[in-house]
């Protein structure tokens, strides 16, 4: 069998430092994922220079992104030989259904329906395109998890240091306008109705940090 | 160009925000008679601010128990509006406003019984130990605190009270 005709000397195969800008943590994981790609490529059945291949070839040598990688997953349903494909196949449905994967059974019903012969390309790209949208959603999950904890933490810190200076100003407004002799000395709805709770020392000492200066 | 227009609108809003909020301060600084400061504030409605800090404080704290489950059980559509800035901040007003009508019906005499604290009664009182100087509120200024933060965290409290008010005066 014929392999597909690139060398794994190709730099533009072998180079994976090129990783978008916005994802360096995920680095590691897309130079894995394209190492994987890559070897099922040169796995796979040499074809003639058909749209696919040029594809494939042009999204390997563009800059690597989960995008790409994605779409070259996809593609490689096309060109993949039979045995790659059962390999394959078996090893996502086992992947969807430990996932619990939304129309999972409904793939795999059409697998085994012996009346109803199926492409097998077909359903791998099917399932793919199902997965590759479950991990893109868990992906944006993630991240506005995050973004939301980031948010609410936010708010919850400025609501904690608002009622904690609050709770202080509103003290001092309290002790201020007594004088010396615990009096009050400005009227106003809450000064005039307070009632001397406060014994006239312990207001007078309270007054000291505000009132003295 | 949606953004633009979204700037715009922002801006628009802010500026009349802004120019409202300085015209008031000017009218409040014209009516105190030139003592405009924190002790103004703070001494017209006593109680009044702490109330609304409170209720702003129980408000985030609801969000921020519920994040937890909406981050492990919600689906990414509720996450996504969930965690947009105009859903916090109308979940913070209903805080503060929740707050701000509880502190009227405490002073109404539309609730009663002795749970509910007496807003002419707000005091700081001396600690039982003779030897230290302190001060602490005294329990009308804890009850006002509890309660406007329970009235920020609850979603279901200050309605409850309003449609029983509602209910009461329909009958009388």
């Amino acid at each position: 069998m014929a392999m597909t005709e690139l060398s794994a000397d190709d730099p533009a195969l072998a180079s994976y430092a090129d990783v978008d800008s916005d994802e360096p943590h995920k680095g590691d994981l897309l130079e894995q994922f394209y190492l994987t790609l890559t070897v099922m490529y040169l796995g796979a059945p040499a074809g003639a220079n058909s749209v696919v291949h040029e594809r494939i070839e042009r999204l390997f040598k563009s800059q690597h992104s989960w995008r790409n990688a994605y779409e070259i997953e996809q593609l490689l349903c096309f060109i993949l030989s039979e045995q790659q494909l059962q390999t394959e196949l078996d090893r996502r449905l086992a992947e969807a259904r430990a996932l619990k994967m939304e129309f999972v059974d409904v793939i795999a019903k059409e697998l085994q329906d012996p009346a109803k012969p199926v492409d097998k390309r077909i359903l791998l790209h099917r399932l793919l395109n199902d997965m590759q949208w479950f991990y893109s959603k868990r992906v944006h999950h993630r991240s506005a998890s995050k973004r939301l904890m980031l948010r609410v933490s936010l708010l919850f810190m400025v609501a904690l240091v608002t009622l904690f200076l609050v709770l202080f100003i509103q003290f001092f407004a309290h002790q201020a306008p007594r004088t010396a002799n615990g009096q009050v000395a400005v009227a106003g709805p809450g000064a005039a109705a307070s009632p001397p709770t406060a014994s006239p020392e312990a207001s007078s000492e309270a007054e000291k940090p505000g009132g003295d200066k | 160009m949606m953004k633009i227009r979204n700037w715009s609108s922002f801006t628009l809003i802010t500026a009349v925000i802004v120019g409202v909020l300085v015209f008031v301060l000017a009218q409040v600084y014209s009516a105190s008679g030139g003592q405009l400061g924190a002790g103004f504030w703070f001494r017209t409605y006593p109680g009044l601010i702490v109330a609304l800090a409170s209720g702003f404080f129980g408000a985030t704290f609801s969000m921020l128990l519920h994040t937890q489950r909406r981050t492990s059980e919600g689906t990414l559509e509720d996450l996504s509006s969930a965690c947009s800035w105009r859903t916090l901040i109308v979940r913070g007003s209903v805080g503060l406003g929740g707050a701000a009508i509880l502190y009227f019906f405490f002073r109404s005499g539309l609730l009663e019984g002795n749970l509910w604290p007496d807003l002419s009664l707000l005091a700081y009182e001396p600690l039982a130990s003779s030897s230290s100087n302190g001060l602490v509120p005294n329990q009308q200024w804890c009850l006002l605190v509890i309660w406007c933060f329970l009235g920020g965290f609850s979603e279901t409290l200050v309605p409850n009270i309003l449609t029983k008010t509602e209910q009461k005066a329909t009958i009388s």
